[in-house]
């Protein structure tokens, strides 16, 4: 895929605010590729949910551990983004799973609707075009694609 | 201050003033509805009018609230556009109704 862009990548340590660090770098970078507001507000999210679930999940809430994040633009402009971890993957099948499901709608009269957690990678799935998941010698990447012409 | 409790009538109204809303912010959220839950009036109101951003973890907080005060009506007010982009995607507005406003929250028919 060819980069129409300089590319972004940063190193990173996991942490509760790591999030919010991320964010702070790549949005700016975003805006500077000319990308529409409401695509840099999804893809932000997108960002900061796949960053908490690494924290979360594959390095088990533990600070100090390694991340990358990777963006670019590509001549078809599509915005890429590739989180790196080097963790615990995410289960062969969750994200397949993701696909065949929808957001459960809470209801005031079931309280088994009334979900606090496992709404990240849906988000990311339903404001992504496309979404992927590799591993690689202990390396987990997390790719995301969406068109931003 | 992260967050200010404003006490008006039977309403119970808890102020964000914080950008992000998120898993940073979450934990301190919760705590701080701990603390106040058996002074909460009959309805609580959440003014999001400052956070620009809110993820899965925000969200999270606010359905550990609906949990945590069973009996007790919450709502949000002044929520921007990326707040109710998330509260319609994830389909939590069906719960937790928006206003645009306090005093539309406060309306008797709201």
């Amino acid at each position: 895929m060819d980069v129409n862009t300089r590319k972004f990548h940063k190193e990173y340590l996991s942490s509760l605010e790591a999030s919010r660090e991320v964010a702070d770098d790549i949005v700016p970078y975003w805006n500077s590729l000319g990308i529409d507001e409401s695509i840099v507000g999804q893809m932000e999210l997108c960002l900061v949910e796949v960053v908490n679930n690494v924290f979360e999940h594959a390095y088990g809430n533990n600070d100090g551990d390694k991340f990358e994040a990777t963006s670019y633009l590509t001549n078809a402009k599509d915005l890429i983004v590739e989180i790196s971890d080097f963790g615990q993957s995410i289960p062969h099948g969750v994200l397949e799973e993701l696909l065949k499901t929808d957001f459960i709608e809470p209801l005031a009269d079931d309280p088994e609707t009334w979900q606090q957690s496992r709404r990240g990678l849906k988000i990311i799935q339903e404001l992504s075009d496309k979404l992927e998941y590799f591993s690689h010698q202990n390396r987990n990447t997390l790719k995301l694609q969406r068109s931003a012409s | 201050m992260q967050f200010d409790i404003i006490e008006k009538g039977q309403y119970t109204i808890v102020q964000v003033n914080e950008g992000r809303f998120d898993a940073k912010l979450a934990p301190a959220f919760r705590e701080q509805l701990e603390r106040i839950k058996g002074n909460i009036r009959e309805q609580l109101v959440l003014d999001l009018g400052q956070v620009r951003f809110m993820d899965s973890s925000g969200l999270g907080a606010v359905m550990g609230a609906y949990k945590m005060l069973r009996n007790t009506k919450i709502s949000i007010v002044n929520p921007q556009k990326p707040v109710i982009d998330l509260l319609k995607l994830t389909r939590m507005d069906k719960l937790i109704l928006s206003h645009p406003t306090i005093e539309d929250a406060l309306a008797p028919t709201a």
